[in-house]
């Protein structure tokens, strides 16, 4: 008995070792594999693409592997080495490591490949993305990441309700607050039923950060963009100090915001601190709130449950008094991108130039077009705006608030940013300090001070960690 | 033919090879998933990533320095919280959750009138993915889709509704994690427990009833003592919960208010998501040195005090 269990062993160990052997597949100069996050932009943009390709090469196939939380997954791939795709187009991550791992393909020869009529994917990079994804590592300083998706944040209101009450949507913040005023001031808040109350805003005491949508873009209202590029160098701790004036506009922004939700609780539908992003949203279609901060995917992400006769925009963000004018006198719009979603070939994909040359075809004028029709979301490269008339008048607006903006994308190569030492908010989340911290007596003001503190104390223990000293 | 024999094994040699093949595979098993990630989990600790070469490189002890600031409250103090919160969840399994298991569980084992529903209340829970279970609870207690604040507003009593909602407000975020944690958690008690009372014999039960024995009499005399083993069971996994709850916390607060509600494995868990895998490893090793010795202890006196009995 005791041979045939041990015989039986030592054939399952074999076997066992024989498909650990075999799992390498075989070389297929024809085939691209693709994983690929399915989320809000679901998969028929690169199923298009795919087609199209196809029609070029009539040889080369296609695995697609579309998983809403592949990005989370692409680390141990990489790092293991096993599924790996040739493309991994994935969300927003530190994707530094992965580069000083050695794990990136550089990307240099692509962004100097001619997509069409001599345009480069350089020369076709919007400006705003300039330096995305371009690492220093031990190999150099290479590009390692192509980007995928660009897009919009803000104010998103409720249009429908806006019209049948007669409701202006504000350009300035002193017109926000006024409209706040005048939404609490409402009949409906008036009576008895809480169940018809409409107040001004909606948010989630998790996701907080959402704000930055707003604040964000106050802020790079008031200095323009060369200073909010110069401030995410993080040269020294002095670019926290709250009197210089890039942190002096940031906290004039986050005052603005403080004035408006913080010390106005009848702003928000009530115990909005105890809120998720999915209750948050409910609200909003719900008509509990009549805005909502989020960014362009919040149609996208609610389209199961938006009912029938709702609509819904994104507003130009309200321009603070001291924002920044253009030499007509005109306030210049800013929009925050939460860009950063990407495109990336891992050194060991098998068909690393196949893949290449099917990510500079989707740069072509008709496949940007094409992507922008299907998803909603523009890419951030210079095209031309195709007819956008089929879709939704929200992703209209969008588009147009894009095309129309300073665009503006959260970059910076600089390592302490790079170690998670160096951000924007030195003490991690200022929101959710203010609207969900314990101390009554806690203020912008409060924050900014502890952070310059906080900051000029670490830094050199930062510049240690980040291999700087 | 006598070149064969020569090779041919005795049977000691025979049961030796037939050992080691048995113990191969779950001893390189041991040796890769604990030996070897345990090892690289403390090495790491005295490391940070160099973001130019793409490796971890020597760091001393800075790792534990700035764990120690933390744990001082500088800059926050969401680490004393965590800490705190961590070590609640002790008495919480075992003063409360488990004296209650075991009530439901008798009750259920008497079979008193509408046990059936009872036990599918109970057990329900258990069943339903806690990312589901957390959002149907989430949602209860939410200001505008939420059932809970109606009815507490029809009985007059609104004034108890926090402000800032009942996963924000300093009274009530963590105690409505122990809220969720009792309601989801007796379930799983309960099917043990019962499954416990149920092993019984017989003759025992129909003696103590001869003796005249009464209902909680028969509980606390009779059966307590004999499931010991498996409460025994149940409050070694009360204290493993103190290392690993982490979902809970995560999907219902999100740490909210003021990071009070962090427990150290929810803190370990955000940690290594924002790729901090140092910081991770020293506040997981940290917390294993403070909390093994612990564990063992509760285990010593486990063994001590609550002995198995064969039936």
């Amino acid at each position: 008995m005791k041979k045939i269990i041990a015989t039986m062993m030592c054939i399952l160990m074999a076997v066992s070792a024989l498909f650990m052997g075999c799992r390498r597949e075989n070389y297929d100069p024809n085939l691209i594999t693709i994983g690929f996050a399915e989320a809000g932009y679901g998969r028929k943009w690169l199923e298009d693409a795919i087609e199209d390709f196809q029609d070029i090469h009539p040889d080369v196939r296609f695995e697609l592997e579309g998983d809403p939380l592949i990005t989370h997954n692409i680390q141990n791939r990489l790092e293991t080495n096993t599924e790996v795709r040739d493309i991994f187009f994935g969300l927003r991550f530190e994707t530094h490591k992965w580069a000083a791992m050695g794990w990136l393909e550089q990307l240099d020869d692509l962004y100097e490949t001619e997509i069409e009529n001599g345009v480069t994917v350089s020369e076709r990079l919007e400006d705003y993305m300039v330096g995305y994804g371009k690492y220093v590592t031990r190999e150099g300083e290479h590009q390692y990441l192509l980007p995928w998706n660009s897009g919009a944040s803000g104010i998103f209101y409720n249009a429908k309700m806006f019209r049948e009450k007669g409701w202006e949507v504000p350009e300035t913040y002193d017109e926000l607050v006024a409209l706040c005023d005048e939404i609490v001031a409402d009949e409906v808040n008036d009576d008895a039923n809480l169940n018809n109350d409409i107040s001004p805003f909606s948010w989630g005491g998790t996701i907080t950060s959402y704000w930055d949508f707003l604040v964000q873009t106050w802020w790079i209202q008031l200095i323009g963009t060369d200073a909010y590029r110069e401030f995410m160098k993080f040269e020294s701790p002095e670019v926290y100090n709250p009197t210089s004036p890039t942190m002096a506009a940031l906290l004039e922004a986050t005052e603005a915001f403080e004035n408006l939700i913080v010390k106005k609780p009848q702003n928000s539908v009530p115990a909005c601190a105890s809120k998720d992003h999915i209750s948050m949203q409910m609200d909003f279609i719900n008509g509990r709130s009549a805005m909502v901060v989020c960014g362009a995917w919040l149609e996208n992400e609610m389209r199961a449950n938006i009912p029938e006769d709702f609509e819904m925009k994104l507003m130009p963000t309200p321009y603070l008094e001291n924002a920044r004018k253009d030499n007509n006198g005109e306030y210049i719009p800013v929009n925050y991108t939460v860009a950063g979603d990407y495109a990336i070939i891992p050194k060991a994909a098998k068909n690393k130039a196949l893949a290449k040359e099917f990510l500079v075809f989707m740069l072509r004028e008709e496949q940007l077009q094409k992507y922008l029709l299907t998803t909603g979301s523009p890419r951030p490269f210079e095209f031309t705006m195709p007819d956008i008339s089929s879709l939704s008048s929200c992703t209209q607006g969008i588009i147009n608030i894009i095309n129309n903006s300073v665009n503006v994308c959260e970059i910076t190569n600089n390592q302490l940013a790079i170690v998670g030492r160096a951000n924007v908010w030195a003490l991690g989340d200022i929101y959710r300090k203010l609207l969900t911290g314990t101390d009554p007596n806690y203020t912008a003001k409060t924050y900014f001070n502890e952070a310059y503190t906080f900051v000029k104390n670490e830094w050199d223990s930062w510049l240690v960690q980040a291999g700087m000293k | 033919m006598r070149n064969i024999m020569k090779f041919k094994l005795n049977q000691k040699q025979r049961n030796n090879i037939f050992i080691f093949l048995m113990l191969l595979w779950p001893v390189i098993h041991f040796i890769i998933f604990w030996v070897y990630i345990n090892i690289d989990t403390i090495a790491l600790t005295f490391q940070r990533f160099d973001v130019f070469s793409g490796e971890y490189v020597f760091y001393g002890l800075e790792n534990y320095r700035s764990m120690i600031k933390n744990l001082q409250g500088y800059p926050s103090k969401t680490l004393q919280y965590a800490l705190l919160n961590s070590f609640l969840f002790f008495p919480f399994n075992a003063v409360l959750l488990l004296p209650i298991s075991i009530i439901c569980a008798y009750i259920l084992y008497k079979k008193v009138p509408g046990y059936a529903v009872f036990r599918i209340i109970f057990f329900l829970p258990s069943i339903i993915s806690m990312v589901v279970l957390t959002m149907v609870f989430k949602f209860s207690f939410d200001s505008t889709i939420g059932f809970i604040n109606p009815i507490l507003r029809a009985l007059g009593i609104e004034k108890i509704i926090p402000a800032n909602g009942w996963f924000a407000s300093v009274n009530t975020a963590f105690p409505m994690i122990l809220l969720y944690c009792l309601w989801a958690g007796i379930g799983y008690n309960v099917v043990l427990v019962t499954g416990a009372m149920a092993r019984v014999p017989i003759e025992i039960i129909e003696s103590t009833r001869l003796d005249g024995i009464g209902f909680f009499r028969e509980l606390w005399s009779m059966h307590l003592p004999l499931i010991s083993s498996t409460l025994g069971t149940l409050f070694i996994l009360s204290i493993t919960s103190v290392f690993t709850v982490f979902l809970q916390p995560m999907l219902l607060t999100g740490g909210l208010p003021d990071d009070r509600t962090y427990t150290i494995p929810y803190l370990v868990n955000e940690q290594v998501k924002g790729g901090y895998l140092t910081t991770a490893a020293t506040l997981g090793v940290s917390f294993s040195i403070v909390g093994v010795p612990f564990v063992m202890g509760i285990r010593y006196l486990i063994a001590k005090y609550m002995p198995t009995y064969e039936y």
